[in-house]
């Protein structure tokens, strides 16, 4: 027993992360922004890339693609980048975004098993040395162990939600805010026409609809996502821009 | 210099746990500048601290195969920054795969004494 005690002691003295106190000093009065849905396909990458166009034409704004495994935010904005370090590793600048994927690292998505997964967050949030004020995070689907690290974080947070059309994506996203609560969610928006969707969800689980974005089939197709989502965001624009 | 910012969160991690001796253990796979991290910390802190190095060993989840990685944080930037990321570089020397696990000497770990 005395045994047990003081073993019980010593491990909650070891308790704690040094890399927590550096994220905790590097996000102080920052925040993140983070576009979720369980579902993939339902167009994050492009909400979160588009989103920080449009919040970049009024502050300086970082862009984080936290989608290890199959990361685009870098091939919708077509930039290359590299590893760069000055007290940790440096986004690159495009126009008025500080843009970091996982890509700089690794060239191409890897598979990280469960453990392995806290270890990647926590390196890349304390590693990562943003100027701007907010970051939008592009994240992956599911609702495992990224999702859960990233909203542990002690970072001040706030997530959009997307559901795309259909019964798939919407009971995916009742199912995380099922798990998850409401807390911190600004609102949904209903991507490829799932203004339905996304209004059934914003009634039942009293979040605010922001709008939809509609099927897009155009050859430029990233600036006619934009013209879409631009008085979507004036919607939440008071919220984000705090 | 990353070994900076490490230090500041090992010193603040210690602060809070109003210690005033402590242990490091480096894992060799971050390839982590023991001096580096050791004046930086110094610096800022007047504890007591030890440094201990450990041997970096990888295991194959497909075999079970344990060895010591040649790929290192020291020789590859991507691994001192990630050290997860040594799966692109190293492969199972007995079967050739690639799933792999760290089992020991990762990165750094603070031990309150």
């Amino acid at each position: 027993m005395r045994r047990k005690r003081s073993y019980n002691k010593k491990r909650e003295r070891n308790k704690g992360d040094y890399r927590i106190e550096i994220i905790k000093k590097r996000y102080k009065n920052k925040k993140i922004v983070l576009i979720a849905s369980p579902k993939g396909g339902v167009g994050k990458s492009t909400i979160a890339c588009a989103l920080a166009k449009i919040v970049s034409n009024h502050i300086e704004v970082g862009l984080l693609d936290l989608d290890f495994y199959s990361p685009s935010c870098h091939l919708i904005l077509n930039v290359k980048g590299e590893i760069k370090e000055d007290l940790g590793l440096l986004p690159i600048k495009v126009n008025n975004i500080e843009f970091f994927s996982p890509v700089f690292l690794s060239k191409s998505g890897i598979p990280f098993r469960g453990r392995e997964i806290r270890e990647v967050i926590l390196e890349i949030m304390s590693l990562i040395n943003w100027k701007s004020k907010i970051i939008i995070v592009d994240t992956p689907p599911g609702m495992g162990d990224i999702i859960l690290e990233i909203l542990k974080l002690p970072i001040k947070k706030e997530i959009i939600l997307v559901t795309g059309r259909g019964n798939t994506s919407e009971k995916s996203v009742e199912g995380f805010l099922k798990f998850f609560g409401r807390k911190d969610v600004v609102g949904i928006i209903g991507n490829f026409n799932g203004k339905e969707e996304a209004m059934r969800i914003s009634r039942k689980y009293k979040i605010k609809f922001l709008g939809c974005i509609s099927y897009i089939n155009s050859p430029d197709f990233f600036q006619a996502f934009l013209k879409e989502l631009i008085p979507i965001f004036q919607k939440f624009k008071n919220r984000i821009l705090k | 210099m990353h070994e900076w910012i490490l230090a500041e969160g090992i010193v603040e991690l210690l602060k809070k746990k109003k210690c005033k001796k402590a242990k490091i253990i480096l894992g060799e796979l971050q390839g982590i500048d023991e001096k580096i991290l050791m004046e930086a910390i110094e610096r800022i802190w007047d504890g007591e601290i030890k440094i201990e190095k450990e041997k970096a060993v990888l295991r194959c989840n497909d075999c079970g195969y344990e060895w010591t990685p040649k790929n290192t944080g020291e020789k590859i930037e991507e691994i001192h920054f990630l050290p997860e990321l040594v799966k692109i570089f190293e492969r199972c020397p007995k079967c050739g795969g690639k799933d792999l696990t760290i089992k020991r000497g990762r990165g750094i770990r603070v031990i309150i004494e």
